[in-house]
């Protein structure tokens, strides 16, 4: 079967080629699986979505999801439009806005109707469980809410992949394996495949596919090693 | 775009002060603009009913700037009057002097039989006090009021002091707050011997005013005819005084423009994730771009609109100012209040360039790389 996400031997550098944060990673998603990015902070997880999802182009190598290169800026723009849905650890709601003017944001970017995205976000809204906050101003919603209204977001435009960095990384440890299940249970509902970072061994390890990022590589493990939970951190600079 | 606007409105909302200071610049550029051009088109407005009361043709010294300064002689004057077609030429001095505490009093020679004292209603005195070999003077009502002189009293101009026959009240303000002379006075007072500034000629039924506007041309060099509307549209002075208004105004919208651009900055430098997270959610740079440019036009059109409502107010009270002497009377044609309405856009649209290209450019990745 195609591959629904591909990347092969990607490259990426910061500052102007002196710091390497991805060195030839590859990997393939297929459709419906749901993959597991498993690393400590620094080693290139979020680099790596940023890359899969076309918020930024790599230096060098080849990615592909569902058809299409997002080598050029409108194919990026393309990418997310269609194809990749984005779940942050920092949920990225913004204030001032109710939760359901949050979710149909992607719906004003693609020029979905009114009714559809109401219809849509109302559906998404039932099945995670906060269709009764549509009309609360974010801030005020929980942080697992947040992120649950977040999710909500980034499914809005049907993509055929959920990329989510650290997902669960600010929530405690039941809101996070509540918000971990919802997020694996839509998905699969949808057929909405599913690449995720995390640092955390349990979550990783109740997923299809566990890819180990160590150093800005990438390797395909069967079972975790032993050393057990990587250290938590907020400092999301991979 | 339509479907944008909620998402922009709320973006205003959000940050209210700083919206309401965007658009106070705009609202007071408006304003200063409007009262700026109401004061100077409404004085253009008087000095053009003076020259175009009962006057089919302008009649001047070709080639002044200012009409204060020009010269018709008196053999001129009669030569105009004998010419096929005419049925009155009035001759008119104009001359400024000042008064105790008044520094500018606008002053008219003019001969007992002119137009415009026939039409003014006579608060005091009346028109045949108003003789040609009389050193008195008449007052506008205006002027009767800030000189505070009556009939029968004295009113001190300049070095001299002359007796008031009477008191006039005059549609225009230019003139209600003037002081009119018989011409031989005024001429003598103003050391402009056997000249006039101006002959204001009405023609008899049937006369052709190009006719007669050619006639001037051919019999005397030194003069021009002119229709009072040509007058408007060429004499040098309403050109200046419209092209500074317009100058000062644009001015305002200068530093309103400055304000608009510095609130979008503000605005978006503040909101660097926010734009992020609309890209990740789909936008495209033009559609973010967008977003800062309808809320620079939002911002600029209330605050249009607000600055009108205020500039009309200002104007409305400069007119009642008692130290103004009347001679304030404003005149808002649409045409300028839809001008100051354009370049009002035109701020919006160069204050939100460079905000609008700086959130189109901002990368996603970056900025969100830093939680």
């Amino acid at each position: 079967m195609k591959p629904i996400l591909a990347a092969r031997e990607v490259w990426k550098t910061f500052e102007k080629g002196r710091v390497r944060v991805l060195s030839g990673v590859s990997l393939t998603v297929q459709p419906g699986q749901v993959a597991a990015l498993w690393g400590s902070s620094g080693s290139g997880k979020s680099t790596l979505l940023q890359l899969l999802g076309g918020l930024d182009s790599a230096d060098s190598g080849e990615i592909e999801v569902d058809g299409l290169s997002p080598l050029r800026e409108r194919d990026r723009l393309r990418l997310r439009r269609e194809k990749v849905g984005f779940l942050f650890q920092f949920h990225h709601l913004l204030t001032g806005l109710t939760a359901l003017e949050n979710i149909s944001l992607p719906g004003l970017a693609i020029g979905l109707s009114k009714t559809e995205t109401l219809r849509r976000a109302q559906a998404l809204a039932e099945e995670t469980g906060v269709s009764r906050l549509l009309a609360q101003p974010v801030e005020l919603l929980s942080g697992g809410e947040r992120q649950r209204v977040a999710l909500c977001r980034s499914l809005i435009h049907q993509p055929r992949v959920l990329l989510a960095d650290e997902p669960t990384g600010a929530l405690d440890e039941t809101s996070g394996g509540q918000v971990f299940a919802l997020f694996g249970d839509m998905a699969r509902r949808r057929g909405v495949s599913i690449l995720f970072a995390t640092h955390e061994r349990r979550l990783a390890e109740a997923s299809d596919r566990i890819f180990h990022m160590r150093d800005g590589r990438l390797a395909e493990v069967d079972s975790l090693p032993s050393e057990g939970r990587v250290t938590p951190s907020n400092d999301n600079q991979s | 775009m339509g479907a944008l606007l909620p998402l922009v409105l709320t973006n205003l909302r959000r940050h209210r002060l700083r919206s309401l200071v965007g658009a106070a610049g705009v609202a007071w550029a408006a304003a200063f603009m409007l009262t700026v051009l109401g004061l100077v088109l409404g004085a253009v407005t008087m000095f053009q009913r003076i020259l175009a009361e009962e006057t089919d043709l302008l009649v001047h010294e070709r080639g002044v700037a200012d009409l204060f300064f020009s010269s018709v002689r008196q053999d001129e004057v009669s030569g105009v009057a004998a010419l096929p077609g005419v049925a009155s030429a009035s001759p008119i001095l104009f001359g400024i002097v000042s008064a105790p505490d008044h520094p500018v009093v606008t002053c008219f020679g003019l001969l007992p039989g002119d137009a415009r004292l026939d039409v003014s209603r006579w608060r005091g005195g009346k028109l045949a006090d108003f003789t040609l070999g009389g050193r008195s003077v008449c007052l506008g009502r205006r002027a009767a009021e800030f000189l505070q002189a009556g009939v029968g009293g004295e009113v001190e101009l300049g070095r001299e002091r002359f007796k008031v026959a009477g008191i006039l009240e005059c549609r225009n303000g230019f003139e209600d707050g003037g002081v009119f002379f018989p011409l031989p006075l005024a001429q003598e007072f103003f050391h402009r011997d056997s000249v006039v500034s101006l002959v204001s000629v009405k023609l008899a039924a049937g006369a052709s005013k190009d006719g007669v506007k050619q006639l001037v041309d051919k019999k005397f060099d030194r003069l021009i005819a002119m229709e009072p509307r040509e007058f408007n549209n060429n004499y040098a002075q309403f050109r200046i005084l419209r092209s500074l208004a317009w100058a000062v105004g644009l001015g305002a919208f200068v530093l309103g423009g400055l304000g608009v651009a510095n609130t979008l900055l503000m605005s978006v430098f503040s909101r660097v994730r926010e734009i992020a997270v609309l890209r990740v959610c789909g936008f495209s740079r033009p559609q973010v771009a967008a977003l800062v440019m309808a809320e620079s036009l939002i911002l600029a059109l209330s605050g249009f609109l607000a600055g009108s409502v205020l500039g009309v107010v200002l104007l409305r009270v400069l007119e009642k100012l008692p130290f103004l002497q009347g001679y304030v009377e404003s005149d808002l044609p649409l045409g300028a209040v839809f001008g100051v309405g354009l370049v009002a856009l035109a701020t919006a649209v160069l204050g939100a360039a460079y905000p609008a290209w700086h959130a189109s450019r901002i990368q996603p990745a970056a900025a969100l790389r830093w939680d």
